[in-house]
């Protein structure tokens, strides 16, 4: 017995991460020592290809099998939480250069990242707030839902098929959200949309007139000319939980 | 629910997914669900609801994965207050974890056994110790299945038995996990198992495992569990009595009805052990 037990779990586990240029440790079995790093390994590919299953249908084999080898490799995780792979994977895929990746395939990966993410989230436990009259939408305060997601990519990374090298006139707006039932809901947003949630949630202690009122100086038209819209969309969000009774900062549904 | 208090209480894992929908929806005649409080506490939306919801049907045994007892890196402080405050919510029966480390000065959500040496045991225990304090319980620890070690200075039993006498913490004794070890590393699993301190028993896990060859297995949890494995079984109870006892199953989960003729089958085993000893253990 020559080595510190420490010494000998570091050997462990660098062969586990990388058997190719770490010696096997001292008194185990060199094919028993690969099948723990294949195992390890799989475990890694497993939540990796389940998390990013269309991602992975663009690459070949063996570029999926390098970024995932050199990422288990060389990327630390800090988290005692598997669940948060999925965003370290990200983040290396936008790092890296061994791959030369498309910025479709980047975006659709950034998308697929975030359905995990809503799919996993805690819970926010927000006050009971009754709902107002349809008539009454306008003069109550909202807020989006503190657990949706704004996500703004070049490409239509929604649809199950689009082509990575054409990139559309117009950027893809989805709003992402898990309803009640644990689904993760897309919306697609209009550009107007879209930019009235990102004003609901700047003014999110005042009405949504306060919002629109800068909606319509930003695209050059009357406040008056969106009310209509801003009503039906109002009644589509809050209907779907989109947005939610603004809280205050006791935490309270402010209706103002 | 188990009212025989000579019946041996058995559970099953909880999913996510369709067994726990089955479960759900059929309550199935199993004592308690197990859970690994890695892959529930930070769980959100319907899934928490419906969690929560068995919890009034069932009782709760925790089986975790990040802990790494053995690991090199310093105790995780912050997630062991994390897992202080599910397991104050939740009040499980039980909670267990791994001999083993899945760390170096990262994670690598897998198991790997400690090197058995003098040094480790007393690494481990001062780990224990101080995860115990965090966590204001005995730990229960379980005896992992493992394909190759590095050098070692004692031998398997003698490295888990050093350390649940030092650091006085219980046994999670896992079944399978003796099987594949006695084939793995060629040793008697009846002798291993005759070895362990009884008082320290708490809780049996038993499983599926894949061979590989004649001589090496890998404990999978994706198959039905094997005939030697039962046989071995029915020798735990002989000697530790009804300890509560978890049928393991991560991997190709077949319908609920395929896992209840196994743990009918764990039932009927220990049944068969000698009824002086199947006195339910506390």
């Amino acid at each position: 017995m020559n080595m510190d037990f420490l010494t000998l779990q570091s050997q462990f586990t660098a062969f586990i991460r990388n058997p190719e240029h770490a010696p096997v440790p001292e008194g185990c079995d060199p094919e028993r020592m690969k099948l723990y790093h294949q195992l390890f390994f799989n475990n890694f590919d497993g939540i990796l290809e389940n998390t990013f299953d269309r991602t992975r249908a663009h690459l070949a084999d063996d570029q999926w099998q390098v970024l995932v080898k050199l990422f288990f490799s060389t990327v630390p995780q800090h988290s005692p939480y598997l669940v948060d792979v999925p965003a370290r994977f990200l983040e290396f895929l936008q790092e890296q250069a061994t791959v030369p990746l498309p910025e479709a395939l980047l975006e659709l990966a950034a998308f697929e990242a975030t359905l995990h993410e809503c799919r996993m989230a805690e819970d926010i436990t927000l006050p009971e707030a009754a709902i107002p009259s349809l008539d009454a939408l306008l003069d109550c305060a909202w807020q989006p839902h503190p657990q949706g997601v704004l996500f703004e990519s070049a490409f239509p990374v929604n649809l199950a098929d689009f082509p990575l090298d054409e990139v559309p006139a117009e950027p893809t707006l989805l709003w992402i959200q898990r309803d009640d039932a644990g689904v993760v809901q897309i919306y697609n947003l209009s550009a107007a949309s879209a930019r009235w949630l990102v004003l609901l949630d700047a003014h999110a202690g005042s009405t949504p007139n306060v919002s629109l009122a800068q909606l319509a100086q930003e695209i050059n038209v009357e406040p008056d000319s969106l009310t209509e819209f801003a009503r039906a969309q109002l009644a589509d969000w809050i209907a779907d939980g989109v947005l939610i009774p603004a809280l205050s900062h006791k935490g309270n549904a402010t209706p103002s | 629910m188990n009212t025989d208090a000579k019946r041996v209480p058995v559970g099953v894992g909880l999913r996510r997914g369709p067994l726990m929908q089955q479960i759900e929806a059929d309550h199935p005649d199993i004592d308690f669900l197990e859970v690994a409080p890695e892959n529930w506490m930070r769980l959100g939306g319907a899934v928490k609801r419906q969690f929560e919801s068995l919890l009034e049907r069932y009782p709760l045994y925790l089986h975790g994965l990040s802990l790494s007892i053995g690991g090199p890196a310093p105790l995780d402080v912050d997630f062991l207050k994390s897992l202080r405050a599910f397991i104050d919510r939740y009040q499980p029966v039980l909670y267990s974890e791994h001999l083993s480390f899945c760390t170096d000065n990262a994670h690598l959500y897998d198991l790997m056994p400690i090197p058995f040496t003098r040094a480790a045991v007393r690494h481990v225990v001062e780990r224990i110790h101080r995860a115990q304090d965090t966590l204001g319980q005995r730990l229960t620890l379980e005896n992992v299945s493992y394909y190759t070690a590095p050098d070692a200075e004692m031998n398997e039993l003698a490295f888990l038995t050093e350390i649940l006498q030092q650091a006085d913490c219980d046994l999670l004794l896992d079944v399978n996990n003796v099987y594949v070890n006695s084939v793995n590393h060629r040793y008697d699993p009846v002798a291993f198992l005759d070895a362990l301190p009884i008082e320290r028993v708490r809780y049996l896990h038993v499983a599926g495992h894949l061979q590989l060859s004649p001589d090496l297995i890998v404990d999978t949890h994706g198959a039905a569990v094997a005939d030697p494995v039962w046989d071995l079984l029915g020798h735990t109870y002989n000697r530790f009595g009804a300890v509560p006892t978890l049928l393991e199953r991560d991997f190709d989960i077949p319908p609920l009805a395929d896992l209840m003729q196994e743990v009918a089958q764990i039932r009927r085993v220990a049944a068969g052990a000698h009824d002086k000893v199947l006195e339910p253990v506390a």
